[in-house]
């Protein structure tokens, strides 16, 4: 099945999946409400992989409803792939969608007047739940939630899992399923606030000054210390030692990612540069290659992608002045020039802006410190834990290799000891083999009878963050249409990259095309001279990372990774969020002609 | 001394400083609530050029700098006609506003504005016309600290509407007094019994409009979305204006029409006119 083979979707009505993606569901409500796919999980996924995102999802319904949300999230496993629902709470599911499919249908102009105000009582109650939090974000997020994370690391990092029998290793695999649902609990508590911060501070500002852009808004949350940042800073920095090194910079430029350290291992004049790289992968390894992509090996265990970032860094000269510095000054000429255009404003105003402001700027800070502590540390951990399992039942017999855990479900995992694991596994090899050739329908179940972006300034600010592929399109040819996530300008030969493992042909200058990055692409946003993603939206992790590597970026172009060829000159516009195809460089094919 | 400062008994003189600045001086006399201010008679300004006045607009702009220990005044400079049989005032040049005025090279040059408005052609030529009894101009000028006003309020101390003398009636919005006074705003109304004190009506409007001071002078604005329906003022706030113009009415003998404003929780009165239109 193609992506070209398109649902037809009647707002309010069931969704006919095709015919070669049977659905059946095992609650009937469930076909009652709407289905989506996103673009980290439109590949088939692993039935433990899945335990834990739905572990995560469900935890963090426990957010959704602290931010005033009218809905929790469910998930759900179809032909392999992995499926968000959004469940309305206030009433049954089919009446809320069939009241508003019946009046869309009949009264559209009422509808939308009817949707307006819904949405302004929305807006009201998320502002209602989601205000004083933001009030007093920094205690929230450094008292009330910080810590719990850490506890749950600590926890991890004091449990030792190689003196742990297969039997304590079943129950403490449990015990990270129940932990991964209070995580799910606490990102979603911070992630909804954070959106919630960043996106009012963005649209007050564009409400109090006239002319301006959302990227003048966020120029005001630029610049401050984050740990994404930090990380890479720190890599930077070991990129300038080892360019003062002959011999490192020799061995960094002359072997493969992964020989350098067995060739680094080699060389005594390049044990101290060893010991600092050792010391920054002790310090910041503890990621895996994509959130949820816990069946590869973090970069404390394979630390190729890091060592490939060096490589390309090692090429580039000393940067004059510093990153930071420069989005500092500009940050806060940015900041003065607010607070004096708003001196003779009502106190009110001063207030919520200064608020705002606050609020944003740890809110950008802590749009990529929770990465860092959940999506990396926290998965790592349980990673580790899924791996020594898995490797202890392949010792025992139970299954064939260490990694063939992933095919189980964690019921499955606690209650089968004997050899059917072996068949269950081939079972669900087959069935990903069956399906994974296909691109998932992107809906199921019962098509929303309305606009989601609608749902109040909660809903709208999730939109900003993460879901604004939607935007995507071509309105002429060779011009592709995104969101502006970062301002400038550049041109640059298009790298459409659709996995780390292949971050080793980004070369300096380049343009990196994809479809979302998640943080473990962040270094490669040193080398690139912009970033081109099919998701996300101005909130979204590429456009805040963008904003600090002060490079352009396009974000929620859609369709960017399908249309661009990797080769291709192409111009980044990241203020007009534009980028246009100029030549076709390593195509033999005529350059189109619009 | 070719100032004379608002509550000071020698610009009680509508001769001298114009019947708006001499109301105004005996307020903050009584009151304390004006905000403070310096004028330039008439007299003086008949001999003298607004540029001879820059040594003592610094010692008074630098004594109410050092009294309320600002790092910079903002004021608001204002001509004042002194002969009340000029039926158009605005003609004749008495009648100039300069709002958001910082700094004594700024004040002095709108005192000049002030003067040369009253002193060119057209007034001058209007004065001719209408046979005034001097074809000098007859303008006093008023320096005042301009109160930042977080909302300001037109009170009434009896109905202008229905006519009751128990009524308190208050029209009060967002920012500086102006979109009030000038109709731009659909302000919130509060309507106080004066024989129990307590707030009997309570209409808050949607305001969309609001006047800020921006450098240079003022400017209309949209209020922002999140302040437009929450009350301009509190409970607290509307009694203790209800309050002021009831000493006012008292004080008067007959009602009252104030302008005022909140800035930094601070209540002031920046006008006080007789009702003279009550049903």
């Amino acid at each position: 099945m193609s992506e070209k083979a398109t649902q037809t979707i009647v707002p309010g009505q069931p969704v006919l999946p095709p015919p070669d993606f049977p659905v059946s569901w095992d609650d009937p409500q469930d076909a009652k409400i709407t289905w989506l796919t996103f673009s980290p999980y439109r590949v088939s996924i692993r039935p433990l992989i899945y335990a834990v995102i739905n572990a995560f999802t469900v935890g963090g319904n426990i957010g959704l409803e602290k931010a005033g949300l009218p809905f929790e999230a469910r998930m759900s496993r179809i032909n392999t792939f992995a499926y968000i629902g959004m469940a309305p709470k206030a009433a049954p599911p089919e009446v809320v969608m069939k009241a508003m499919g019946f009046i869309s249908r009949t009264a559209p102009s009422m509808f939308k007047v009817m949707m307006g105000k819904v949405g302004a009582g929305m807006s009201k109650q998320q502002e209602a739940a989601l205000n004083p939090i933001i009030e007093q974000f920094d205690t929230y997020w450094y008292d009330e939630l910080l810590p719990g994370i850490k506890q749950h690391l600590a926890y991890f990092e004091s449990s030792d899992l190689r003196g742990m029998s297969l039997d304590q290793l079943r129950a403490h695999l449990a015990e990270a399923m129940r932990r991964t649902e209070c995580i799910g609990a606490i990102h979603h508590k911070i992630l909804m606030p954070m959106l919630f911060a960043m996106s009012q501070f963005e649209e007050f500002y564009c409400e109090l000054f006239d002319g301006v852009t959302t990227l003048d808004a966020l120029r005001l949350t630029q610049g401050f210390d984050n740990l994404t940042v930090k990380s890479d800073e720190a890599l930077w920095r070991l990129s300038r030692t080892a360019r003062a090194i002959p011999e490192v910079h020799t061995i960094l430029a002359e072997h493969a990612a992964s020989e350098v350290i067995a060739a680094l291992e080699k060389s005594p004049t390049s044990k101290p540069f060893l010991a600092e790289l050792r010391g920054w992968l002790a310090e910041y390894g503890q990621r895996l290659n994509s959130v949820f992509g816990l069946n590869e090996p973090s970069w404390i265990e394979e630390p190729s992608p890091a060592i490939q970032n060096l490589q390309a860094y090692i090429t580039l000269p000393d940067r004059q002045p510093e990153l930071e510095d420069v989005a500092v000054v500009e940050r806060e000429t940015a900041v003065a020039t607010a607070r004096a255009k708003l001196a003779g404003y009502p106190q009110p105003v001063v207030a919520r802006f200064e608020t705002l402001l606050q609020a944003a700027q740890l809110a950008t800070v802590v749009h990529e410190d929770h990465n860092v502590w959940i999506d990396q540390r926290f998965f790592y951990h349980i990673h580790r834990i899924i791996m020594e399992f898995g490797s202890r039942l392949a010792q025992a017999g139970c299954i064939k290799t260490a990694v063939d855990i992933f095919y189980l479900t964690p019921e499955e995992l606690q209650t089968s000891r004997d050899n059917c694991l072996k068949a269950l596994v081939q079972q669900r090899q087959a069935e990903m083999a069956h399906f994974g050739q296909m691109t998932p329908p992107p809906m199921l179940g019962t098509a929303p009878p309305f606009d989601l972006s609608n749902g109040g300034s909660m809903v709208r600010a999730i939109f900003k963050g993460e879901m604004a592929q939607a935007n995507g399109s071509q309105p002429e040819a060779n011009l592709l249409q995104g969101l502006g996530g970062s301002a400038g300008v550049v041109q640059g030969t298009a790298r459409v990259l659709h996995s780390l493992d292949e971050a080793g042909r980004l070369q300096p200058g380049d343009v990196l095309v994809t479809g979302a990055t998640e943080p473990p692409w962040t270094p490669l946003f040193a080398t690139a001279a912009a970033v081109v993603t099919d998701s996300g939206g101005v909130l979204s992790h590429t456009a805040v990372v963008a904003r600090e590597y002060r490079i352009p970026a396009v974000v929620g172009a859609s369709i960017a990774t399908k249309t661009i060829r990797d080769g291709q000159l192409v111009e980044v516009d990241g203020s007009n969020g534009t980028v246009r195809i100029l030549v076709e460089e390593t195509s033999h094919e005529p350059a189109l002609v619009g | 001394m070719n100032l004379l400062w608002l509550g000071d008994p020698k610009s009680f003189d509508a001769a001298l400083v114009g019947g708006k600045v001499a109301n105004l001086s005996r307020l903050a006399r009584a009151y304390h609530r004006v905000p403070d201010g310096f004028c330039i008679p008439a007299t003086v300004l008949h001999e003298m050029h607004p540029s001879d006045l820059y040594d003592d607009v610094v010692t008074a702009v630098s004594a109410l700098m050092a009294c309320h220990g600002l790092a910079e005044l903002v004021t608001a400079v204002r001509s004042s006609a002194v002969d009340e049989d000029s039926a158009d005032a605005s003609f004749a040049g008495q009648h100039e506003t300069y709002l958001n005025i910082v700094g004594v090279e700024a004040i002095v040059q709108a005192i000049a504005q002030c003067w040369e408005s009253a002193h060119s052609e057209r007034a001058l030529a209007y004065r001719r016309q209408q046979g005034l009894a001097s074809e000098r101009p007859q303008i006093a000028v008023l320096v005042q600290q301009l109160v930042a006003a977080d909302s300001s309020a037109v009170v009434f101390s009896a109905n202008p509407i229905t006519g009751s003398r128990d009524e308190i009636m208050i029209n009060a919005s967002w920012g500086l007094g102006e979109s009030i006074v000038g109709g731009t705003v659909t302000p919130d109304t509060f309507v106080v019994s004066k024989s129990d004190q307590t707030i009997s009506s309570r209409i808050i409007a949607d305001k969309q409009h609001m006047t800020v001071s921006v450098p240079g002078g003022t400017s209309e604005v949209d209020v922002p979305r999140f302040l437009r329906s929450q009350a301009s003022l509190n409970d607290e706030q509307v009694l203790e204006m209800a309050q002021l113009a009831l000493t006012l009415e008292q004080a008067m003998g007959y009602p009252v029409d104030i302008e005022c404003a909140y800035a930094g929780g601070e209540l002031y009165l920046l006008q006080c006119r007789p009702i003279t239109t009550l049903p």
